[in-house]
């Protein structure tokens, strides 16, 4: 079992670094940077989600913050190595705290999600009502609605006028994916991760094994909370600017439906799933005929009705059907475990 | 002898229902109590009272002379303590092994883990669906699955929450067996309905109704008594 999930992440990580190498010549560099880091922010939900079974509406505030926290962290400081750690500790220490909270206090389900939700509309409506001088962390002002722009981006450690941009900020990104997903394939293997599917598939029973099943979940919760962060960061030296608009609740919405859509309990899943939402929203945009909220709605619709289970999960099913398919027909029983296996991607 | 496990002047009310009441229960080390009474009679909530599942709303729970009244239910697992529910609660989407191996893999290294889940696997007789996903199984399977997470933790003290319950005679009397054996090393308390199933394993059975003890003595006595039979025909007592 161990060996073939490590042969399912090892084949995983090969492909998408060639698709990384080949990517470019298809699409320019900056609408595939901001795939993949989309591709990140959709990967810490889908792991919270799709592996802890937490359902967390808020996901865009850790995304929010952690690009907060460096572009205000970037003004201060100026060279791009501290900024970009904070970008990541802030978003995990806040939502570690806000994890403790809810999980110590035994929330779960939709209250959850009421919470999480109401913790980003909060962000929203602050930082967009600190348009005034008196809102100053450091040197940097908060800007309000116009949000914070003219901050360091990425530099190499060390080198603050050697910048990480254009076709090295997207190989930068890309790599770091790759990065967090071999992490988190290895957190999810390791005894932490199985209990936390544990908990996801049965709370009492973890907890009358003697597992401490809050303590767990805050973790996890804050885990997905540093994930998000990154891809906050990212985004923040991608577009130059940070605007409370990330901490919006379309955004929040968004990351539930790219995981919806890419399908749930898997890594590789909610990652697809944001690139081709973005991707198709980003050619829709440049159209007037259709709203591409519409298309996005009646896409989710769609998939949610025919594809059940997620794009990823049905194409690794169709895979392992024709493999098998010239072998002998297979049980119904079998059917299910090759799309377990199938969905372990 | 000691005791492993005392309630004093235990009670449980939600809200205007007093679903156990002023119950004091005592449990001797390495013995096997049955817990028997009519539905509603405050035996789950009981059990779950023990378990941490629930937090008294008055009284004491004493565990090997410590206080464990309001702790979690992680804690008091952790004291050693195996739990089976009344419905099966175990992890549909992992296999068989992977529950059990979770179970052992608390306190001890991974390898040790695997010694323990093969150990218990073969106790149970669930070695030809061991890489089966326990959601597939039948409700016989499930109860052994659960019973093998229980006994893979080495537990001293066994909650068995209605362990006989749908199974096939087959099965309950292969169950049988399984808990008078665990009964060597571990005192085990059963909530159980199946007066057949008591009857082979049952030396001392306490009675549950309305919320309270009625009756507390050898099987044999308490199947002659005649409240006994009052409250298990719906007569008042």
């Amino acid at each position: 079992m161990a060996d073939s999930e490590f042969r399912h992440a090892a084949i995983v990580i090969a492909v998408a670094f060639v698709a990384m190498l080949i990517g470019p010549s298809l699409v320019d560099n900056y609408t595939l940077t901001i795939l993949i880091i989309y591709g990140m922010l959709a990967m810490s939900l889908g792991l919270i989600w799709g592996f802890g079974g937490i359902l967390c509406f808020g996901q865009a505030a850790f995304f929010g913050l952690g690009a907060y926290a460096y572009a205000v962290a970037a003004i201060n400081i100026g060279e791009s190595t501290v900024p970009f750690l904070l970008g990541i500790a802030v978003p995990f220490a806040f939502a570690f705290v806000l994890g403790a909270m809810m999980f110590y206090g035994r929330l779960s389900d939709v209250y959850l999600g009421v919470i999480t939700l109401v913790v980003t509309l909060i962000f929203f409506k602050f930082i967009n009502s600190t348009a005034g001088p008196e809102y100053v962390i450091g040197t940097a002002r908060l800007g309000g609605f116009n949000g914070v722009p003219g901050f360091q981006t990425l530099n190499v450690p060390g080198y603050s006028n050697w910048y990480i941009y254009d076709r090295s900020f997207y190989y930068f990104c890309g790599v770091a994916l790759l990065v967090v997903y071999a992490l988190v394939r290895w957190l999810l293997a390791s005894p932490f991760g199985r209990v936390a599917i544990a908990i996801r598939e049965n709370e009492t029973r973890v907890e009358l094994m003697g597992y401490d099943v809050r303590l767990r979940k805050t973790v996890l919760f804050a885990v997905g909370g540093a994930i998000a962060g990154l891809a906050g960061t990212l985004f923040a030296s991608w577009a130059e600017i940070v605007t409370p608009g990330m901490f919006s609740l379309a955004q929040s919405a968004e990351i539930i439906i790219w995981c919806i859509v890419g399908g749930l309990g898997t890594l590789t899943g909610p990652v697809i799933g944001a690139m081709i939402l973005a991707f198709l929203k980003f050619l829709l945009g440049q159209q007037t005929v259709l709203d591409s909220t519409l298309i996005l709605g009646l896409i989710l619709v769609l998939s949610v009705l025919f594809l059940p289970r997620g794009v990823v999960p049905t194409i690794g099913l169709l895979f392992s059907r024709r493999g098998l398919g010239r072998r002998k027909r297979v049980d119904r029983g079998g059917a299910r475990r090759r799309m377990r296996d199938a969905a372990n991607v | 002898m000691s005791s492993v496990l005392e309630t004093r002047g235990l009670a449980m009310l939600f809200g205007g229902v007093t679903a156990v009441d002023n119950v004091n229960f005592r449990l001797d080390r390495k013995e096997l109590r049955c817990l028997i009474g009519p539905n509603g009679a405050g035996k789950s909530t009981f059990f779950k009272c023990l378990t941490g599942q629930l937090k008294p709303t008055s009284g004491h729970i004493f565990i090997e002379g410590e206080e464990t009244t309001g702790w979690d239910p992680h804690w008091i697992a952790r004291l050693g303590i195996g739990v089976k529910t009344q419905v099966p609660s175990v992890m549909d989407g992992l296999s068989v092994r992977e529950n059990i191996w979770l179970s052992a893999r608390r306190t001890h290294g991974s390898e040790k883990a695997r010694h323990l889940a093969d150990d218990a696997i073969e106790r149970l007789d669930l070695g030809s669906i061991a890489k089966s996903l326990v959601g597939r199984l039948s409700h016989g399977e499930r109860q052994r699955v659960e019973l093998g997470i229980v006994i893979a933790a080495e537990p001293w003290l066994i909650l068995l929450d209605e362990p006989a319950a749908g199974m096939t005679a087959d099965e309950v009397g292969r169950m049988a067996e399984i808990i008078a054996e665990l009964n060597r090393e571990a005192a085990i308390i059963i909530v159980e309905h199946d007066m057949q199933f008591i009857r082979s394993i049952a030396r001392k059975v306490t009675v549950f109704s309305q919320g309270r003890i009625l009756v507390e003595d050898d099987v044999d006595v308490v199947m002659r008594d005649q409240r006994v039979r009052d409250v298990y025909l719906g007569k008042k007592a």
